[in-house]
């Protein structure tokens, strides 16, 4: 079955006003559990949009978002973050880590308001750290780091919470080949954990790496097609 | 938790700095009655002083307690009443209603 | 419980990130709360000190009036008076001020009357001949009489007048007698001219405190030009002096609060574009808008707490350790002689919860409800960079 379900989904801006925009129209899309879906399409083409509904970003203006059997474009608030925390990890294209704080406190950062003591979080982190080769940079603030060693730090952080699924907004627009190459490795080993990873891109490295399960090309808010490798 | 415990440490430290303060306050309060404010009274009550003499500009700010409805406007009654202390202190009783 | 200690954690190396802006805040904080508590501490402590003192002040004051201004009055009012039931003493004050040229100061002169020689607070004796004169400590350092131990005064026929100072008030006393010159009755009425009979007011003695007022009622009746006054009105005199909500603490108060709103304002208005990625970022991955509140709490909490008791600190420390220094200089207005205040500490708890319900409270408000409408939106926004 699919882990993830989209029905009939459309996102509206700004309703009702002057600059309405429509970013989705009625997209219908499934994922399965352990595959790697990649969104492309030129910017504006609304995978970004597409991408934040999947992970409880969001709530659709229309349509269904089923993760895991359930409905979640209804769920009030609370509960729309219990899920995001519980299912996603997510590496954003600026990476977004806190740039003054240690990269440890950074990778903690989703475990704070759980009821997790702080060496218990650091037990869950340090291996993390260790496998994405950047614990002995711990305790340095995040903007001492370079590129690809930030992108390993946001990384680290959406995996921190066990997530079943990894969503990944143009990954790699600020990386070289070779710091691509590295991310693709790791998405590998996280894929071959069992991990569904959805990313958004337009950088064909990415979407014609053999990894590739599913690749949705997305044109003005709707998707023009779907391609099984 | 480093951060935390020196942040809590800080303020226990001034929360126990201030108890120490007021409680070594009340001490010496206790103490002084017993040494200068009995004599400070009887200093009072021996030369029928009325009035602390922390203002000399004037008369109402000199003796507030005695001061007359209009002194506070020293020669005529359109003048400003112009020390700073004033400002400071309240106008006396009787002007604001309070006579019994 | 756990959950609170790791977002203070965070909370504190988030604060640490803004250092310099954190700094200023707690600098401008503790300033406020210093200011206001060393007004309110000083007032408080003058006043429960006054309070004390005041209780050995005459029972009833009674002072002529003409043309609306006080004038002398006659000695013989003093034996109707002693008439009155329920009097047992009368006594006649006799008292002025005197401009000394020489240090541009205002003296108070003062008939030491029948109290006794030696006092507690005394170095030396009251005066017992007219040519004697006891000061105050503030009067004795400006005219150098600690060392000469004479003052010369230019009496009312502008004729210097030469005193042996007899005894020079314990700068304890400073409060109450900084500008005295104290001499005898004799010697104060010839040296003002006073006209023969006249006093510069009586002060009356009355055995029973609950017939105060019917003997200040009576008095009045007997004699339409004067005025009595109470010892009650004496002692609530300074209670106004020192109202807090009186002249310049009021208007302190009110620059400290304005002050403090302006800070308080501009963070609630001020949430930059930094600050509100931050909570998207927090948002998008897993905290909730609560968790974010939470956060923001203890932000407010940890600034102002701090800020807080550094403020009271500064100002206990401030007030009765060092005399409240800087603020004396503001009490000292225009006083040539101005007293070294040397206050029994006394703190009113009172005013410790007032100053942190209108401190701290706001300032706690002004981190959180800002940042409530950021973090109710949804995190998409992060995404979009």
């Amino acid at each position: 079955m699919a882990y993830i379900e989209i029905e009939g989904l459309s996102k509206v801006y700004n309703v009702g006003r002057a600059d309405e925009l429509t970013a989705l129209a009625d997209v219908s899309l499934s994922i399965d559990s352990g595959e790697v879906a990649v969104l492309t399409g030129s910017s504006g083409s609304g995978k970004t949009s597409l991408l934040s509904l999947i992970g409880c970003m969001a709530r659709p203006t229309q349509g269904k978002v089923i993760i895991a059997g359930k409905d979640v474009a209804k769920l009030p608030e609370r509960f729309l973050t219990a899920v995001r925390r519980k299912r996603f990890g997510f590496i954003f294209q600026q990476f977004n880590l806190i740039r003054d704080v240690s990269v440890l406190e950074n990778v903690l950062l989703p475990l704070y308001p759980l009821d997790l003591g702080m060496s218990a979080m650091k037990d869950k982190a340090m291996p993390i750290l260790e496998k994405l080769k950047i614990s002995h940079k711990k305790n340095l603030k995040v903007k001492n780091l370079s590129g690809g060693e930030q992108q390993r730090v946001a990384i680290a952080r959406a995996l921190i919470n066990e997530p079943e699924v990894i969503i990944a907004d143009e990954p790699t627009a600020h990386l070289d080949r070779r710091l691509a190459q590295e991310f693709l490795d790791i998405l590998e080993v996280l894929n071959h954990e069992g991990k569904t990873i959805v990313i958004a891109t337009h950088d064909p490295f990415v979407y014609d790496n053999r990894l590739v399960g599913k690749t949705v090309s997305m044109r003005d808010g709707r998707i023009e097609g779907v391609t099984i490798h | 938790m480093m951060k935390g415990k020196i942040f809590f440490g800080v303020i226990i430290v001034e929360c126990v700095l201030l108890a120490v303060l007021l409680i070594h306050g009340r001490i010496r309060y206790h103490s002084q009655d017993f040494h200068h404010l009995e004599a400070k009274r009887t200093l009072v009550s021996q030369l029928g002083l009325t009035d602390y003499a922390i203002w000399t500009e004037a008369r109402y700010t000199r003796h507030p307690s005695q001061a007359d409805f209009f002194s506070a406007f020293q020669d005529f009654p359109a003048a400003f009443e112009h020390f700073p202390a004033g400002g400071i202190i309240a106008p006396p009783q009787f002007l604001q209603g309070e006579v019994e | 419980m756990i959950k609170h200690l790791k977002i203070i954690e965070y909370a504190l190396s988030s604060l640490l990130r803004r250092k310099t802006k954190i700094i200023a805040i707690f600098i401008a904080y503790t300033l406020t709360v210093a200011t206001l508590a060393s007004v309110l501490f000083l007032t408080h402590a003058l006043k429960t000190e006054a309070t004390h003192i005041l209780q050995g002040v005459p029972d009833l004051i009674v002072q002529r009036i003409l043309g609306g201004r006080h004038d002398l009055i006659p000695v013989d009012y003093a034996e109707k008076i002693k008439d009155i039931f329920g009097v047992s003493e009368v006594k006649p004050r006799y008292w002025g001020y005197y401009y000394d040229a020489l240090t541009e100061a205002n003296y108070t002169v003062m008939g030491a009357g029948d109290a006794a020689l030696e006092l507690k607070l005394l170095d030396g004796k009251l005066p017992a001949t007219e040519f004697e004169c006891a000061v105050g400590k503030g009067v004795a350092a400006l005219r150098g009489a600690d060392y000469s131990n004479e003052l010369i005064l230019v009496n009312s026929r502008n004729i210097g007048v030469l005193f042996d100072v007899s005894g020079i008030f314990q700068s304890d006393s400073s409060l109450l007698t900084n500008d005295l010159v104290l001499l005898t009755n004799e010697a104060v009425i010839d040296f003002f001219g006073f006209e023969p009979g006249r006093a510069t007011d009586l002060a009356v003695t009355v055995q029973n405190s609950n017939e105060l007022q019917t003997v200040a009622v009576k008095i009045k009746k007997l004699f339409p030009d004067a005025r009595p006054i109470t010892k009650r009105e004496l002692t609530r005199t300074y209670d106004m002096v020192f109202n807090w909500r009186s002249g310049m603490m009021l208007t302190v108060f009110c620059a400290a609060i304005m002050a403090l709103c302006i800070m308080a304002w501009d963070k609630a208005t001020g949430i930059s574009a930094e600050e509100k990625l931050e909570i998207g970022i927090l948002k998008a991955i897993g905290w909730d808008t609560d968790d974010v509140l939470i956060l923001k709490f203890w932000e407010g909490v940890i600034v102002s707490m701090t800020s807080f008791l550094t403020g009271l600190l500064l100002s206990y420390v401030h007030v009765f350790y060092f005399d409240a220094f800087v603020l004396s200089t503001i009490l000292k207005g225009w006083s040539v002689l101005f007293p070294a205040f040397q206050l029994t500490p006394s703190v009113n708890v009172l005013h410790i919860f007032t100053m942190f319900f209108l401190t701290v409270v706001p300032y706690i408000a002004s981190t959180v409800i800002p940042t409530w409408k950021t973090a109710v939106t949804d995190p998409e926004s992060v995404m979009r960079g």
